[in-house]
């Protein structure tokens, strides 16, 4: 195999075990691409490892998370309770503007029938 | 060289035990507390890590854990909890970088937030004694053209199998292995020779 052969096929080779006798064969012999496995290594150790440095969540989300099965089972996540009776919150605020319309007119009636 | 295998244990999080995952199952709102504490760090980081920005982060932790809750029912003790989690995680950051990238198709800033955010103390240590800069790491991975750097995430840090990844990006597996491929040789050049591309 050649050199760039062989390096095309050292990533896969290092990190996913993809065996090839012809890239085994060549690296026991050439120094340059040994070298290169050394670097794949290096980099597939790093990059694994960096599983482990982990970053500090905002500290409200740990709370909001908690809180899921909370919200979930009893409504009280606002504002998917409100999407989720969104004909209800309708109709009550139809009911509402008609009763206060409903004021309105009797008030001036009232006010009407005084003057 | 040990070789990373597919899905390996979590390394920082802490086991989460079969019986929490149960009493979860079960509704134990106590459970669900322990299990969101040991982790919700790794989650977070794992969608930072894919998405570069805090905000986008911590609401693709939240929808994650809201898919985890709902579908706990569907996790059978086969696989490590963890794994799961991960899977459905990063199945959530995905989902948020396409609405993103819909959202914001006509903008072509790169998320560099990702420098700013990761941890950049210590350093890894490699095989041979090699070591590379945790920063250096970091940095290279963010320079890296966003599908690659997702390839390599999912796939080297995290373990994903390929046939996963392609599942979970709406591609083939030859495009997988190809972004894959392509991403660690633009990494392995822009760590051992300097280069940008
Ligand atoms: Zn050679």
């Amino acid at each position: 195999m050649r050199c760039e052969e062989v390096r095309e096929a050292l990533p896969s080779y290092t990190r996913d075990g993809d065996t090839g006798l012809g890239v085994r064969r060549h690296l026991s012999s050439c120094a340059g691409c040994a070298d290169e496995l050394v670097h794949y290594q290096t980099l597939f150790s790093s990059l694994e490892q960096l599983r482990s440095e982990t970053v500090t969540p905002p500290p409200e989300l740990f709370h909001q998370l908690a809180s899921i099965p909370y919200r979930t089972s009893r409504g009280q996540d606002v504002r998917s309770h409100v999407v989720r009776h969104r004909n209800r919150y309708a109709a009550g605020l139809a009911v509402a503007a008609v009763g206060a319309g409903a004021a309105v007119w009797k008030t001036r009636r009232g006010r009407v029938a005084t003057a | 060289m040990r070789r990373p295998s597919d899905h390996r244990d979590g390394a920082s999080s802490e086991r989460v035990s079969a019986e929490i995952v149960e009493r979860c199952k079960n509704g134990d709102e106590r459970a669900w507390a322990e299990l969101v504490k040991a982790t919700h760090r790794d989650v977070y980081t794992l969608c930072l890590r894919i998405l570069g920005d805090p905000q986008d982060a911590a609401e693709a932790t939240q929808d994650a854990y809201l898919k985890a809750w709902r579908g706990l029912h569907g996790f059978r003790g086969d696989a490590m909890f963890q794994t799961w989690l991960y899977r459905v995680a990063s199945n959530s950051a995905l989902s948020k970088h396409r609405s993103r990238r819909r959202r914001q198709s006509h903008e072509s800033g790169s998320q560099d937030d990702v420098l700013t955010e990761l941890p950049s103390s210590g350093s890894v240590e490699a095989t041979a004694g090699a070591r590379i800069e945790v920063q250096a790491l970091q940095a290279a991975l963010a320079r890296l053209p966003e599908q690659y750097r997702t390839a390599v995430t999912l796939r080297d840090v995290y373990g994903m199998s390929i046939e996963e990844m392609a599942q979970q990006l709406g591609i083939s597996e030859t495009a997988a292995k190809v972004r894959v491929h392509r991403g660690r040789k633009r990494l392995r050049g822009m760590l051992f020779e300097g280069e940008e591309r």
